[in-house]
């Protein structure tokens, strides 16, 4: 879902920074001292997923976590999602600088955008069921969301890029279907070994 | 620097007019000739172009017009590409510092820092443990490995991190520590800005030109 | 049993933690790897449990070689036992490897059972593995590695942060059990209330081997290895 640098257009990355500025702005005011360590892990955790390699048959993938990120975190998902890229760009030199501020916007979205959705069914939700299917939604729908802002950000670029956008998303599928099962797996944990940990 | 390498990337960006681009191609080609720049990075980031101008010669309307737009963003990658590798990641940590974050953010940016080495050793352990109790497991069972682990050493993660930050606080807390240093701008600075955006501004000139 | 055969290993920072170790374990035997910090005694550990790749040297397993062979015959314990607990209940957790083997959910949930009301800790099979203490994680990773019946239990610093009275249980659930056992460990007295023989290791070589307890009697030998006296010899 990172997009790379030199294909956005100008108002693009200056929309995207935009964007990520005020998303950061209001994580940072919701998030206060005593959460700052569990958001410094998550993206911590972020960081790590992505150089985590999951064997599928003959090829694999690399996971995002942006469903759990943002079921935990709610809105200090954007600081979290803009530290773990910013480290990955500058350490790593995977990414982009430039644009940051879009991948940020992207992937910020996406994640607290399932916790709006999704977050209080799987907070209280009672039944294991019914969390079971609310996180595998989640989890599902973070990447498919941030494939298709993804393709949103480059059809802004020039209509032209629709049909690669869509592309993005179809190949996102099976990548969102396994984010789904990871997440349903990673929220039952905590909602059995440390409920706390999603409050 | 970092700034200097932002608006040069932001004006390669923009820039699609052959002209500009040749202009643009000087700075890095210099770049190469000057500064050691390691070459695997580059080679992944080809590799990568190379699927991306296959799937936009697939994908755009006119087969020839997707594959001239690919080259085109595989050279300004490869062009941000230098300059960042040359100018910014050097710098390392450095450049993170000198940008122009909040106190929260940059304590974020230390704790985050610290919480890979802590949460790779630890999923590293764990992963290896996992490994050698359940050695050949099916994809949904690797999946359930994967999670629990991550939920097993976040949890264990947070409660180290949760007492570093009492440590932390016992000692007064960061007090200040993480502000930026206030920073003056030398002559050297005033000039490389003026150099650097003259640069970009040509780049930008001669594609709307 | 278990042999290794002139083992050399180096880290891919280029530390070389082994040169050209030599072991054998035979079976019912009770073995102690002792050595300061940095000698070499967790990576042979590692080693012996098939958890890493043979770089110089042998290790075969009643003749057979290859890191499955030993990561099904070897069950290893960690330094800390919070690396090896994962699930969301002890019962799951011990139950773990049995349903990762392709054992069903309900057979694997009552060996574990059985399991933990032999270790005594039944009563802790609901609780989440990351509340319990110190010594009860110890003795749950213990039932986690006996669940899949390994012949031989290589324990990585067994009591290492548990006090007096956990480790104590340690030493006594250590003697009862009829495994082989390979003890890596600084705390020479556990090594003398558990195993028969020792190999001291120092620098990544193998300095001394000999039988207990007349091999830690030596204050020089163990000085000399940065060890020091068991604290029953020191009076």
């Amino acid at each position: 879902m990172h997009i790379s640098e030199g294909i956005l257009s100008g108002s693009v990355l200056l929309a995207g920074w935009t964007g990520t500025s005020e998303g950061i702005a209001v994580g940072l005011r919701k998030t206060d001292t005593s959460r700052i360590v569990r958001t410094a892990l998550l993206s911590s955790a972020f960081f790590l997923a992505s150089l985590v390699n999951v064997r599928i048959g003959p090829s694999s993938t690399h996971l995002s976590l942006l469903a759990p990120m943002g079921l935990i975190l709610g809105w200090g998902v954007f600081p979290a999602v803009f530290t773990a890229l910013l480290l990955q760009a500058v350490l790593f030199h995977f990414g982009g600088l430039l644009v940051l501020g879009v991948n940020t916007f992207i992937m910020g979205t996406a994640s607290l955008s399932v916790y709006l959705l999704f977050g209080r069914a799987v907070r209280e939700g009672r039944s294991k069921s019914l969390t079971v299917c609310m996180s595998f939604l989640a989890g599902s729908v973070a990447v498919l969301l941030a494939a298709g802002l993804a393709g949103l950000c480059l059809g802004l670029t020039d209509s032209n890029y629709l049909n690669t956008a869509k592309v993005l998303v179809i190949a996102h599928i099976p990548v969102a279907l396994i984010e789904g099962v990871v997440t349903a797996f990673v929220i039952m944990w905590l909602k059995r070994a440390a409920p706390e940990f999603l409050s | 620097m970092i700034y200097c390498a932002l608006v040069y990337a932001f004006a390669v960006s923009v820039s699609e007019n052959l002209h500009a681009l040749m202009i643009a191609s000087i700075l890095p080609a210099i770049l190469l000739c000057t500064r050691k720049i390691s070459l695997p990075p580059l080679l992944k980031i080809n590799t990568v172009n190379a699927v991306m101008l296959f799937t936009l010669a697939l994908t755009w309307p006119v087969m020839s017009d997707g594959s001239i737009l690919g080259l085109v963003i595989a050279w300004r990658v490869n062009m941000i590409y230098i300059v960042f590798a040359a100018l910014v990641f050097p710098l390392g940590m450095s450049a993170v510092y000198a940008l122009p974050l909040p106190e929260k953010m940059r304590v974020l940016v230390i704790l985050t820092l610290r919480g890979i080495h802590i949460l790779h050793d630890s999923i590293d352990r764990a992963f290896l443990s996992a490994s050698l109790r359940a050695p050949d497991v099916g994809l949904m069972m690797r999946l359930k490995i994967f999670a629990y682990v991550l939920g097993a050493s976040l949890l264990r993660s947070s409660d180290r991190s949760e007492r570093m930050m009492r440590a932390v606080e016992c000692r007064g807390g960061f007090g200040g520590f993480m502000q930026s240093e206030g920073k003056s701008l030398r002559v050297r600075d005033a000039m490389l800005a003026v150099i650097s955006v003259s640069y970009s501004g040509l780049v930008v000139l001669m594609n709307y030109a | 049993m278990l042999e290794a055969e002139s083992l050399s290993y180096s880290y891919p920072d280029g530390h070389r933690a082994l040169h050209d170790v030599s072991l054998s374990v035979s079976e019912g035997e009770r073995l102690a790897l002792v050595g300061a910090n940095g000698s070499g005694k967790s990576t042979l550990l590692l080693h012996l449990a098939g958890a890493l790749r043979v770089q110089e040297g042998r290790i075969t397993f009643r003749g057979r070689e290859g890191q499955e062979v030993l990561r099904r015959h070897v069950g290893l314990t960690f330094q800390d036992a919070d690396d090896q607990l994962l699930m969301p209940s002890v019962l799951e957790d011990v139950a773990f490897s049995l349903v990762a083997r392709g054992m069903s959910l309900s057979e694997a949930h009552s060996r574990a059972g059985e399991l933990l009301e032999s270790l005594g800790i039944a009563h802790l099979s609901s609780r989440p593995p990351h509340k319990l203490s110190g010594g009860e994680k110890r003795i749950v990773s213990f039932a986690g590695v006996l669940a899949s019946e390994p012949e031989v239990l290589a324990l990585d610093e067994p009591s290492a942060a548990l006090d007096p009275r956990a480790r104590r249980r340690v030493i006594e659930f250590l003697r009862r059990s009829k495994h082989t056992i390979i003890l890596a460990t600084h705390d020479l007295d556990m090594a003398l209330d558990v195993c028969d023989r020792a190999v001291i290791l120092s620098a990544g070589r193998v300095a001394c081997k000999g039988e207990l307890p007349s091999l830690f009697m030596s204050r020089e030998l163990l000085e000399s290895n940065g060890l020091e006296l068991p604290l029953r010899f020191s009076h």
